[in-house]
């Protein structure tokens, strides 16, 4: 176990390294200075010629790159050419909004999940179950985005039942979160929906022979970690689309979270923005995979003899 | 069985072959654990003969047949081909020595036709058939296993598992090989489809004079087609010889065990019987017994056994068997009463 | 009328046996698949076809007759089934225009990932060793991070083209192909028949060819339409955001973002497209899950007697 967890957390490392690598590499072949590019359009000559010491512009590209690893590991990027303000600091301050998204969301997918896979498990491929699965698997694949802005349009410009946007009360999570977390809700409510037919199913022989408490355990104990092994597996996948619908939420709702700033970073040319954002979602992603990972890793012990 | 094959030279080889794998799923981390699955063995295989190889599974069988043939890597020892063909022929050595697996099912591939399967070493060494006298030889050589033609353009899932084999027979002969090495051919076959397979064996290699080694655990089908017999156990062979010799006076401990436990008319057995049969698993390859590697399941083990490998001892015409005990010609009984040892 | 699974007997004594359950079940999904079918060949003939019949124009700046509600009716130009958008264009052919992008792309992006990543993968399985574990690492880290976010960054850095989003989604795409073509290499390589190849004298390179190729073709055929469906509502999903195909070129996804800003007055011109998107992509789902189910069926170790 404990080798699993090393090898994992040297695979994060890894991750994080080619994530921030892919930014250096992508913006540095975008033509004109970098210094210049990372100041912005505004930047005095003495300050672009400062920088540019600062970054080894003046070396080849191995000491640039090496200044640029010394830089993110000092978690400097930095100046955001929109704001002036550290970039990293910009965007760790709008952490917490993005993760109280999450949050919320979360806990919504996990209750109608859990609501409603054991009430259709209740009774498997009624014509109830069949209408509602269909019905799940149909939204699931609806476009995430377009999900958001009929929901705007429906909850705000016709029943004006919600506010527009943006953070504020409790009733501005409900959209937002709703779009971000409605296909893993779907995907969690099927799955959590076959869980329980097979433990359903195998329980019903059990009791009816009345064999009494210590086969419920033993039902428990084996039903519940292959229930939950498939659980984990889509979950770690879903999470993922957590975070590349951060950036679609926050943008559509207004939303002062990382995605939002990763965009208008990427829109304006903040290249500073970017860096410090790219950073931040992939220790998140990575972080997140990881204990998803050991969990799983947990659950099931094939995956830590096999490959990591 | 072959007719009077006068083995006057060998077509096949093997002196003192090892054969080692990598086993990864030993406990150590960086370096996979090997594991020597062949410790020192010998075999000849004369020019049109049958050479029945006998043991358990997982004794080594299957590895021994791929290394005879190069489809695996040996780290000592050799293995020679003699062909029986002068130098300048057109076929390429490696196409000599060819193989019938056990599992009909997966020795054909599935998206292919049967014309094309059979054809695929015409497909690959062009220079060995025209292309013009391809449908000609694939009809003669579906008459040769005795299927009918309108097999060719199949494919392998409307066949049965006998009719497979058959297929995959044509696709050795084909390449007109000088060995066929038949893995298990027969195993996964049922009774009555078996026996005709067999005998289809038995047949070609009498109008082509074609070297078998056939491979069995299956003592009734090794002794229905080999002139000689091999017994295997535990990567080494223990005792070889003509089959009648082996057959009617085993030898070596395992030998006569194996040959008790085929299932006789009559059902109960004696005390010696019951001794004799093989009992317990396999030890593995990773930690084989000290000195002679049946000793663990043999009831004539002494302390010499664990001390010294056994020595090949010549018990007959051309029959030897590794054993501390074993002595010249002591016939088993047929039924099974005890024998002075 | 429910139908006995018994047998009917006729007048002239004749069993006539009536069709089990289990075939009706089978026809259901036969039609769900060639219903999905014909729907999505419909999005791709229009696709192909429906620009050229029409003559979108994209520049076009007519105010007095913008935002015209669906069945209603524009100036002189007549009856508007979809209505026309803030800039006064058909919406009917705008969506016909970002059916063509969508596809165009979509189609592109899965071609170039599907070859590239097979290509991949059956070298890796094939191969083995050390070109294994260096691409199926490189795979693994790949698939760790978010490949929306690396397609915003690459399109939005390196500019907004067609191009650019066709590399970066593909840059996304392959490695699903690589996973899948080389499981099915490691596989096959394991079975008998290869080992029969290469007693038959046969390489590397016809094996792959004759053994591993033919049968990577069913798995990455599923995978196909799995990616292609992800790609197209990827690409709306970009341009939605700004960060897609340029907003010269009309699809779904700009449609949509022009859409937002008029959803109390003009509801249509966001609606339209994304109920264009969520019909394409279940019926490429259900035709994906459908042929699921008919590989799953037929495997190579089935025999027929």
């Amino acid at each position: 176990m404990i080798a699993y967890v090393l090898r994992r957390i040297v695979f994060s490392v890894i991750v994080i390294l080619v994530a921030v690598s892919t930014i250096f590499i992508v913006v540095r072949s975008l033509p004109g200075n970098p210094a210049q590019l990372l100041l912005g359009p505004d930047a005095t000559p003495a300050a672009i010629a400062r920088l540019a010491r600062q970054m080894g512009l003046d070396r080849g590209i191995f000491v640039q790159y090496g200044y640029f690893l010394r830089d993110v590991l000092h978690l400097d990027f930095g100046n955001s050419s929109q704001f002036g303000q550290p970039a990293l600091s910009i965007v760790m301050a709008r952490v917490p909004a993005s993760l109280e998204l999450a949050g919320v969301s979360m806990t919504m997918v996990l209750i109608v999940a859990f609501v409603l896979g054991p009430l259709l498990a209740w009774r498997p491929d009624s014509r109830l179950d069949q209408l509602v699965s269909g019905a799940l698997m149909f939204i699931q694949g609806l476009p995430g985005f377009w999900v958001g802005v009929i929901l705007l349009l429906v909850l705000v410009d016709n029943l004006r039942l919600l506010p527009p946007g943006g953070r504020s009360n409790w009733e501005s999570f409900i959209m937002p979160a709703i779009t971000l977390g409605f296909p893993f809700a779907c995907v969690l409510a099927r799955l959590t929906r076959d869980g329980f037919v097979d433990v359903l199913q195998s329980g019903y022989v059990r009791t009816a022979r009345a064999k009494g408490l210590s086969e419920w355990r033993v039902l428990r104990k084996h039903c519940l970690r292959n229930m939950l092994i498939p659980i984990v597996t889509v979950g770690g996948v879903q999470l993922g689309m957590l975070f590349s619908g951060a950036a679609i939420v926050e943008t559509i709702f207004n939303w002062p979270g990382i995605g939002q700033s990763l965009l208008n970073g990427i829109l304006n040319d903040d290249y500073a923005i970017v860096e410090a954002d790219i950073f931040v979602f992939a220790v998140g992603f990575v972080a997140v995979n990881f204990i998803v990972d050991v969990l799983y890793a947990y659950i099931d012990p094939r995956i830590r003899l096999g490959r990591s | 069985m072959a007719p009077e094959a006068i083995a006057s030279d060998n077509v096949l080889e093997a002196h003192n072959v090892h054969v080692v794998v990598r086993d990864r799923s030993q406990r150590s981390f960086l370096r996979p654990r090997e594991v020597e699955i062949l410790a020192g063995v010998s075999l000849n295989l004369g020019r049109g003969e049958t050479l029945g190889l006998l043991g358990e599974s997982g004794c080594g069988k299957t590895t021994l047949a791929r290394s005879l043939c190069g489809l695996m890597p040996i780290q000592s020892g050799s293995i020679t081909f003699t062909s029986s063909l002068g130098r300048g022929s057109q076929r390429p050595p490696v196409l000599a020595v060819q193989m019938v697996f056990q599992d009909p099912f997966g020795s054909l591939n599935p998206r292919r036709r049967i014309r094309e399967i059979i054809a695929e070493g015409w497909e690959i060494n062009p220079r060995l058939v025209p292309r013009h006298s391809w449908e000609d030889r694939l009809h003669s050589l579906m008459r040769d296993v005795g299927l009918p033609a309108e097999h060719l353009h199949r494919f392998p899932a409307a066949l049965s598992g006998g009719e497979r084999q058959r297929v995959a027979i044509a696709r050795a002969l084909a390449v007109d090989p000088e060995v066929v090495i038949c893995d298990e051919a027969v195993s996964a076959l049922d009774a009555s489809v078996k026996a005709q397979i067999i005998e289809l064996l038995a047949e070609v290699q009498a109008r082509t004079g074609v070297a078998y080694i056939f491979i069995s655990h299956d003592t009734s089908s090794v002794r229905r087609l080999s002139d000689r017999v091999a017994v295997m156990y535990l990567g080494k062979i223990v005792e070889s010889g003509p089959s009648s010799s082996v057959f009617s006076s085993p030898a070596h401990p395992y030998t006569m065990a194996l040959l008790a436990a085929i299932p006789r008319l009559r059902p109960w057995r004696s005390r010696a019987e019951q001794r004799r049969l093989v009992a317990g698993e396999v030890p593995s390859f990773a930690n084989p017994p000290s000195g002679c590697r049946y000793r663990t399941r043999c009831w004539m083990a002494k302390e010499i056994c664990a001390q010294f490998e056994p020595p090949e001892v010549e018990v007959g015409d051309g029959h030897v068997a590794a054993c501390h005990f074993a002595t010249a010609q002591q016939p088993v009984p047929a039924n099974g009463d005890t024998v002075a040892l | 009328m429910a139908v006995p699974a018994s047998v009917v007997i006729t007048s002239d004594e004749t069993p006539v046996p009536v069709r089990p359950r289990r075939s009706r079940v089978a026809s259901r999904h036969r039609a769900r698949f060639w219903v999905c079918s014909a729907i999505v060949l419909a999005y791709v003939l229009a696709a192909i076809f429906g620009p050229m019949l029409t003559h979108f124009n994209a520049s076009l700046n007519n105010v007095t007759e913008s935002l015209v509600p669906p069945l209603g009716h524009k100036g002189q130009s007549g009856f508007q089934l979809l209505g026309t958008d803030w800039l006064g264009r058909d919406m009917f052919e705008e969506m016909l225009q970002g059916a063509r992008t969508s596809i165009l792309i979509g189609a592109t992006t899965v071609g170039i990932a599907a070859v590239v990543g097979t290509l991949v993968g059956i070298v890796a399985g094939v191969r083995g060793g050390v070109i294994d574990g260096i691409l199926m690492r490189l795979a693994d880290v790949q698939l760790a991070f978010p490949s929306i976010v690396m397609a915003m960054l690459i399109v939005g850095v390196l500019g907004v083209s067609i191009l650019n989003v066709v590399l970066s989604l593909s840059l996304a795409s392959w490695v699903v192909f690589a996973r899948v073509a080389r499981a099915e290499a490691v596989r096959v390589r394991a079975l008998p028949f290869v080992d029969a190849s290469r007693l038959l004298g046969g390489g590397t390179i016809h094996i792959m060819r004759s053994a591993v190729l033919p049968a990577c073709v069913a798995p990455v055929g599923v995978y196909m339409t799995v990616q292609f469906a992800f790609v197209v509502v990827s690409e709306a999903a970009l341009s939605f955001l700004g960060v897609g195909v340029p907003l010269s070129d009309a699809s779904w996804g700009t449609t949509i973002a022009g859409g937002e800003q008029y959803l109390a007055t003009a509801w249509w011109i966001a609606t339209f497209p994304g109920l264009a998107l969520a019909i394409l992509v279940t019926c490429i789902s259900i035709i994906g899950a459908e042929l699921r189910r008919e590989i799953g069926r037929e495997s190579p170790t089935q025999t027929v007697r």
